[in-house]
């Protein structure tokens, strides 16, 4: 299935308004999407968990502009068709 | 010579906070007055620029050669010192510095000694949390700045601008 | 005191009662503008006094204790009103010397009013009367001597008693709700210049020195909430806010901008902008922009605020950054409120779109949303009442009642103040704090951040002060009556103390507990955290009475602007997230928290007692 990815974490990503399209299984979920990233070492020691699977304080993940933590399944949280997810940081999203 | 410690002052960093005019007065004299802090920002509201100015410890100090008394020294350290003993209030000092960093207020001389604050750190550099003072090794300001440089035209090169 | 009918001025000591009941700043002042004031008054009159207080830490190194507090009836409102503004006009004014500053009566010329350490003068202003606060500024600091001066000023919109009046500090800085540079306009006080060069004590120096530096170490340290205001300012939230549907877009008739992302703080930051900060700031949120090509070359301002970029950008249809720039700086030197101006604007855009202004009402001006020039060229006509713009600059309830009742859904805007840029149809927590708000729907009373739980030790507190999960889902009512009383208090408190509201909320770091530390180090007052907390309810409490006592009911206040009530697609998928009986379940758990009469949403007579206000409560009941 088919998934938008807004990627607006770096500065960088966030002036290029980066979106990404991406190509998953079904039944896969908003972590199978960190995995995806091309995030640079610095990026992944700035956004990610140490271990790489989860997203470091402070950076949220919306779907369809739904904070996945407050409506869904955080990083469980299953994707479907023509779903919307944006990685930003939190404050006044979702 | 030495790789010494210095008090660096990159006003392009600075934001006009003052809290290290409001944080030197109060650990030098237990009250609060910007014309006792011995580092002034000087503001221009209308552009957004602001300018810390102190004593930038001069190798050849113009304040100790003039001095008549010996009341201002080149220590060791770097730090351009000064006795009150000594001082007889003769106010050369005030002319002879080329910067305006000693002050006169109340009817005593003020210049930055370097203060010993937080953990070896003068108060208002580790005070400043937008980098505009930092206390470093004198060789760091000139490498940070060329290693800028030197990003900026690697990038450059890249990208075939 | 300066009264300016007579022409007088008169120093007189802080009465002690007054601190030990008010604690300071914006306390004092509500107490002093109650006794001051009778309902009924005319805000623009010579009955309605002005009142500019320095926190109690301002001119200390408690960190970014700069902030400055205004308080007098509005002239929008014709009801309370607290402004602040930072930068630092309230540490040089503490530095001169003074607390407070209190303007009565009228001048019948324009006069400055100018403070010199002890020399306190009113001067001549006719020469000043008219020109922006960059050439007023400039003005000011020639004639007087001095570049480092610190300005407090109206501008064109303030002399012409626009009802959105800014009172501007050092050229940029606004405080900008509720019409207070109108106040001042109607007083002819074009400015108060201040020099500070005395010596400000405190209590135990020992004590302070430790407090004051823990203090501004705790604020660095939480580096998530430091790094996104030092890099990137308020308009740190702009992205998230577009992402998640609820930044205002066309007027709020949703919450999404497409590129909405040139609107961001970090495009902001790296094309325009570079870090400012208001007196001992530890942040440094405050952006000073330039533009320096294209067709608004030569723009540069202070800001853009994310209030800012939403008002004049998003909510008008704009998203070229430098359009944004160069309206910030017009309402800068004109002297008005982005907020509000960019909500006349925008309902502007609406109503034409809806042929309620015709073109020729126009003025030839395309009123289309997204129409930059237009947007600027409006801006100009509400600081002057030109044209159009002297219906505008009545305020959009005033608007709406010229162009008939299907306009009143184009004015966001509820007991005549315009709504600050929160889509609260997104967060019940905003709603009801915006509804509850006595100078009208606007985030400066509470700003109920935690809600949003954006660190592991923000949600935790979340949790904590409401009892329930529930707090950190934005569209859920539960535990936000709790949040919303908390965070008023502390709130109340920081502009008492006259910290900024980023360090109290935002990142939670200067809480009750650090406060009254710091409170007692300075002056020697003994507040325990708790009192602290019952002083700034008790604030909470004068200030609805004083509405209560101009004669309208709790129906009548605790209102939102109607379009709040009807779904935006971008939220919630189009749900309903926000009804009337939504809204007034959460303001009955909140009259009920506060021991108010639930059916009323009166303060009661025990309940007044109880907080030292049994005098104002007699005087409410009479």
């Amino acid at each position: 299935m088919r998934v938008r990815v807004r990627v607006l974490l770096s500065p960088e990503r966030v002036i290029r308004n980066q979106t990404l399209e991406l190509e998953l299984p079904e039944g896969a979920t908003v972590r199978e999407v960190l995995g995806r990233l091309d995030l640079t070492p610095a990026e992944k020691r700035e956004f990610l968990t140490p271990d790489g699977a989860g997203l470091a304080v402070g950076m949220g993940v919306l779907i369809d502009r739904q904070n996945v933590d407050v409506f869904g399944q955080g990083l469980e949280t299953v994707l479907r068709e023509g779903n919307t997810v944006s990685l930003i940081h939190l404050l006044s999203g979702g | 010579m030495p790789d010494r410690m210095i008090l660096a002052v990159d006003p392009g960093r600075c934001t006009g906070c003052n809290s290290c005019m409001l944080v030197c007065s109060f650990v030098h004299d237990q009250v609060f007055n910007y014309e006792r802090s011995r580092i002034r920002v000087w503001r221009d509201d209308d552009q957004g620029v602001f300018v810390p100015v102190t004593c930038e410890q001069c190798e050849d100090a113009p304040c100790v050669v003039i001095c008549p008394t010996g009341a201002l020294t080149k220590e060791a350290s770097g730090l351009v010192a000064r006795n009150p003993a000594r001082c007889i209030g003769c106010n050369q000092c005030l002319s002879a510095c080329p910067i305006g960093a000693i002050s006169r207020f109340g009817g005593k001389w003020r210049k930055c000694d370097l203060c010993a604050g937080l953990e070896g750190v003068p108060y208002c550099a580790a005070n400043c949390t937008a980098g505009a003072l930092r206390f470093i090794p004198a060789s760091t300001v000139a490498k940070e700045k060329a290693e800028k440089t030197a990003l900026r035209r690697m990038k450059a090169a890249e990208t075939g601008a | 005191m300066v009264d300016l009918t007579r022409g007088e001025i008169q120093k007189k000591a802080l009465d002690p009662a007054l601190v030990r009941d008010w604690l300071g700043g914006r306390g004092i002042s509500v107490k002093l503008l109650w006794d001051l004031t009778e309902p009924g008054i005319d805000p623009l009159g010579p009955g309605n006094p002005i009142i500019f207080a320095t926190g109690v830490f301002s001119g200390t190194m408690a960190p970014s204790s700069g902030r400055l507090s205004i308080t007098c009836k509005s002239p929008a409102t014709n009801l309370y009103l607290k402004t602040n503004v930072g930068s630092h006009f309230a540490a040089e004014l503490k530095l001169a010397g003074y607390d407070l500053i209190v303007v009565t009566g009228a001048s019948k010329t324009p006069v400055y009013l100018w403070i010199d350490d002890d020399k306190v003068e009113l001067k001549e202003a006719s020469h000043l009367w008219g020109l922006d606060t960059r050439q007023a500024d400039q003005a000011l600091k020639r004639e007087l001597g001095d570049s480092q001066l610190k300005t407090l000023m109206i501008g064109p919109a303030g002399e012409n008693l626009v009802k959105f009046a800014a009172v501007m500090a050092s050229i940029y800085r606004a405080a900008g709700r509720g019409g207070a540079g109108a106040v001042m306009g109607s007083k002819k006080l074009k400015a108060i210049v201040v020099r500070g060069t005395t010596d400000l004590k405190v209590a135990d120096p020992a004590a302070f020195k430790r407090s004051a530096l823990a203090a501004r170490r705790a604020i660095r340290e939480d580096q998530y909430c430091w790094s996104r205001s030092y890099l990137f300012g308020t308009a740190q939230g702009i992205l998230g806010a577009n992402e998640g549907g609820t930044l205002p877009h066309k007027n709020f008739q949703d919450g999404f901008t497409p590129d909405g992302h040139t609107l961001s703080g970090e495009y902001v930051s790296d094309r325009y902008a570079h870090p400012e900060g208001c007196s001992a700031c530890v942040f440094h949120c405050g952006r000073f922009s330039r533009v320096k090509e294209g067709p608004y070359k030569g723009s540069y301002t202070a800001g853009p605020e994310y209030e800012t970029l939403a008002s004049l950008g998003s909510k008008v249809g704009i998203t070229d950054t430098a359009v944004v720039i160069r309206g910030n700086e017009l309402c800068d030197i004109l002297g008005l409120d982005t907020i509000s101006a960019g909500s006349l604007v925008s309902m502007a855009m609406e109503c034409y779109q809806a042929g309620l202004i015709s073109a020729e009402e126009a003025g030839g001006l395309d009123l289309s949303f997204g129409n930059a020039e237009t947007m600027l060229k409006l801006i100009e006509m509400m600081a002057r009442r030109e044209g159009l713009g002297d219906l505008l600059a009545e305020g959009a309830e005033a608007v709406a009642q010229r162009l008939g009742p299907e306009a009143r859904m184009f004015a966001i805007s509820a007991k005549g103040l315009e709504q600050s840029m929160v889509d609260v149809r997104g967060s019940m927590a905003y709603a009801l704090a915006f509804a509850l708000n006595p100078r009208g729907p606007d985030h400066l009373m509470t700003e109920c951040l935690a809600t949003y739980g954006y660190t592991p030790e923000v949600r935790d507190l979340a949790i904590k002060m409401t009892g329930t999960e529930e707090a950190v889902n934005p569209v859920s009512p539960g535990g936000k009556p709790a949040m919303v009383a908390w965070h008023e208090e502390i709130y109340a408190v920081s502009d008492c103390v006259g910290i900024c509201a980023f360090t109290s909320t935002w990142s939670y770091r200067m809480s009750f507990d650090n406060v009254a530390e710091l409170y007692q180090d300075a002056t020697g007052i003994q507040v325990g955290p708790e009192e602290l907390k019952r002083i700034g309810e008790k604030i909470i409490t004068l200030e609805r009475c004083f509405n209560l006592r101009e004669g309208l009911s709790a129906e009548q206040l605790d209102i939102l602007p109607p379009r709040m009530f009807v779904p935006s697609k971008t939220i919630r998928h189009g749900e309903v997230t926000l009804t009337p009986g939504k809204l007034k379940a959460m303001l009955e758990e909140y009259y009920g928290l506060r021991g108010w009469d639930v059916k009323t949403g009166r303060p009661t007579p025990e309940k007044m007692e109880n907080l030292g206000l049994g005098q104002e409560a007699g005087a409410l009941e009479g």
